[in-house]
């Protein structure tokens, strides 16, 4: 069908360049990297979605036709090289169209409301999602700790909160408009969990409709490497308000029997709240070389704000540098000696304690401030294992000093086959934060090989700095899973050509690209 | 090794590492604005600002800026110092903001009566 000149995308080919991800931890050169765009940037149509995929489509052509891997590049936000490829990059970014969903346009197994179903393109970021969803007075269930990844690089990879009860974002999707090819695109959802009607997706010109749970919990955690997501159906709620505070509390028994149970009305600490209330949001933070206290930092749900209580003022008019993390990096592996000073008085200054704040979810995980050369590194750790993983990593800084932080939160076992938060009933996410240097590398190896070498049973997050190859990959997710995703990933990608175009370096080093 | 000539080592390695790799970064951000496609120049500014280069921001698709940044280094600071001014370059970014959409789409669909046939894979 010919699309309307008007409509037609506009793509923007920058040619071959070095493209840098957004934390700076790696730089990769690209053949071709191409903004993308929808023919009216600002005036949402069903058309114009169609005229994109159109597009996507032709640039699948051509890559085919090249032997050109190509990938859907969301914010960028990953620290691994999971989504990035040498071949085309599509910044994704600007496409962020929205679609509602009218009661009669459900499917008839649906158990929710119309009006909790929200239709985004990919490209929409975290933040803006949030601000179009506070305008129909609804939010997003959970998010990462901050604002810019899109929504579809950031269910792609398992991005995760700390809201426990709910899981990482890609739990609360409930559909995927995936194009698979040249000529053809996808709608997948659960067979368990429908949401909208065979008439919704037409009007998408999906080519086929697939209604199967090992088909959709295997497409939506995927990297990008089943094809390009080009539109996400999400399950949001009521808009809701969360109150948030962060102690620096005693790093004793009763935190560490916590952190293992999540058993907040047995629970000994001193936390606002927590003898009525079950917190929606639990994280601890520990500096490794004071690890007499720790930051915990706790949110509760409300459905109305709490009386006399706001959200934190927003940004001072200085903030850290763009090099300031790899100053500290550079100084650090020289001096490793003066470490543990430097870690401890840094996170005193600026991991600041507050009480009393309020807010909407977007009010409460805000931008960023941290820029430059960053590192992350997370592990996924079954409840039961928490308090034996922290204490080996923490061993392990203390005598490799290097300087991070190490930070638990907790994410609702996920549904999805390859997601990094499959352990039951709840993960545990030990994440080890710090700026890219040298040290900060070596103690990574140290860490992983330590935990590896005492038989803890983590995932590596796929996002995040990591080790995976093509054996441990297997001991993590076991063969059943892998062998799941593989099939399912030759079904909607039938030719080798298909799958090897849709491939990276990354799934090539895990064996999991054809 | 003398402390002397430790402490030398170490500020000799701080100030290369940090000098050359890093920039000072200026930024501008337009609240609520959300990054969604960059590009970037060096742009020279030559005796003493009398003349300067000016690229066009051409990527942005009819839409706004999110952010500006103005880099400079080690190396472009010693340039201009040598110089005297005659030249005095910078690394200039800018960001997008994404489209700016007011209300959802609407989908029409031929199916109104919610139904489905149930296709399968």
């Amino acid at each position: 069908m010919a699309v309307n000149r008007d409509l037609k995308p506009v793509l923007r080919p920058t040619g071959p360049r070095n493209w840098r991800n957004f934390h700076d931890s790696f730089k990769i050169p690209v053949k071709q990297y191409i903004d993308v765009w929808n023919g009216q940037p600002s005036q949402v149509s069903v058309e114009g979605y169609n005229a994109t995929t159109k597009g996507l489509q032709n640039i699948i052509r051509g890559a085919l036709r090249q032997n050109d891997p190509v990938r859907a590049l969301g914010g960028g936000w990953s620290f691994s090289k999971v989504a990035a490829t040498d071949g085309i990059l599509l910044n994704t970014r600007p496409l962020n169209y929205r679609f509602k969903v009218n009661a009669d346009q459900v499917h008839p197994d649906y158990n929710g409301g119309a009006d909790n179903l929200a239709f985004v393109q990919c490209g929409i970021s975290i933040a803006a999602l949030n601000r179009y969803l506070m305008g129909r007075n609804k939010s997003i269930k959970t998010s990462g700790a901050s604002n810019g990844q899109t929504i579809a690089g950031a269910l792609s990879t398992g991005t995760h909160g700390s809201a426990f009860d709910v899981g990482a974002i890609q739990d609360y999707v409930l559909g995927l408009h995936l194009i698979v090819s040249p000529e053809k695109t996808v709608w997948i959802e659960r067979e368990s969990q429908p949401a909208v009607s065979d008439a919704y997706a037409r009007a998408f010109q999906a080519d086929e409709i697939i209604r199967d749970d090992e088909v959709f919990n295997a497409a939506v955690v995927s990297f990008g490497s089943f094809g390009i997501i080009h539109g996400i159906m999400l399950s949001v709620e009521d808009l809701f308000y969360l109150q948030a505070s962060r102690q620096l509390i005693p790093a004793n028994e009763a935190l560490w029997q916590t952190c293992s149970t999540l058993d907040f009305p047995g629970s000994q600490l001193a936390l606002p709240r927590a003898n009525s209330h079950r917190p929606f949001h639990f994280q601890v933070v520990i500096d490794p070389f004071e690890t007499g206290e720790a930051y915990v930092t706790t949110m509760y749900k409300d459905s109305v704000r709490a009386l006399n209580c706001q959200p934190a003022s927003s940004g001072s008019l200085i903030s850290q540098g763009d090099t300031a993390l790899e100053v500290v990096g550079a100084i650090l592996d020289f001096a490793a000696d003066i470490t543990p000073s430097v870690v401890s008085i840094l996170t005193r200054t600026f991991y600041s304690r507050f009480e009393n704040v309020c807010g909407t979810h977007s009010e409460i995980f805000t931008d960023t401030t941290t820029r430059g050369k960053a590192a992350s590194s997370a592990m996924g750790i079954p409840l039961g294992q928490v308090r034996q993983a922290l204490n080996i990593t923490l061993d392990t800084i203390k005598n490799f000093p290097a300087p991070v932080l190490v930070a638990l939160r907790y994410v609702k076992a996920s549904q999805a086959t390859l997601a990094f938060t499959h352990h039951e009933p709840i993960t545990c996410v030990m994440e080890i934060d710090g700026p890219k240097s040298r040290r900060v590398m070596a103690v990574y190896r140290r860490i992983w090989r330590a935990l590896t070498a005492a038989g803890i049973p983590f995932t590596f997050h796929w996002g995040k700095i990591n080790n995976l190859d093509a054996e441990n990959v297997r001991e993590m997710y076991g063969d059943q899973r892998i062998n799941s995703w593989l099939k399912i990933r030759r079904q909607l990608l039938p030719t080798a050509k298909l799958r090897q175009t849709f491939a990276n370096d990354f799934l090539k080093r895990l064996d999991l690209a054809d | 090794m003398k402390r002397s000539v430790r402490c030398f080592l170490f500020l000799a390695i701080s100030f290369f590492t940090i000098g050359f790799q890093s920039c000072y970064t200026y930024r501008v951000q337009a609240p609520g604005q959300v990054p969604v496609a960059d590009s970037s120049a060096v742009v020279w500014s030559f005796a003493w600002g009398l003349a300067q280069q000016q690229p066009q921001a051409t990527n942005c698709n009819g839409q706004s800026f999110a952010e500006v940044t103005v880099e400079s280094n080690l190396g472009f600071d010693i340039l201009t110092v040598v110089s005297l001014g005659l030249v005095s370059p910078k690394i200039v970014k800018w960001y997008c903001a994404a489209p700016v959409i007011t209300g959802d789409g609407s989908v029409e669909t031929a199916n109104r009566d919610g139904g489905d046939d149930g296709s399968q894979p």
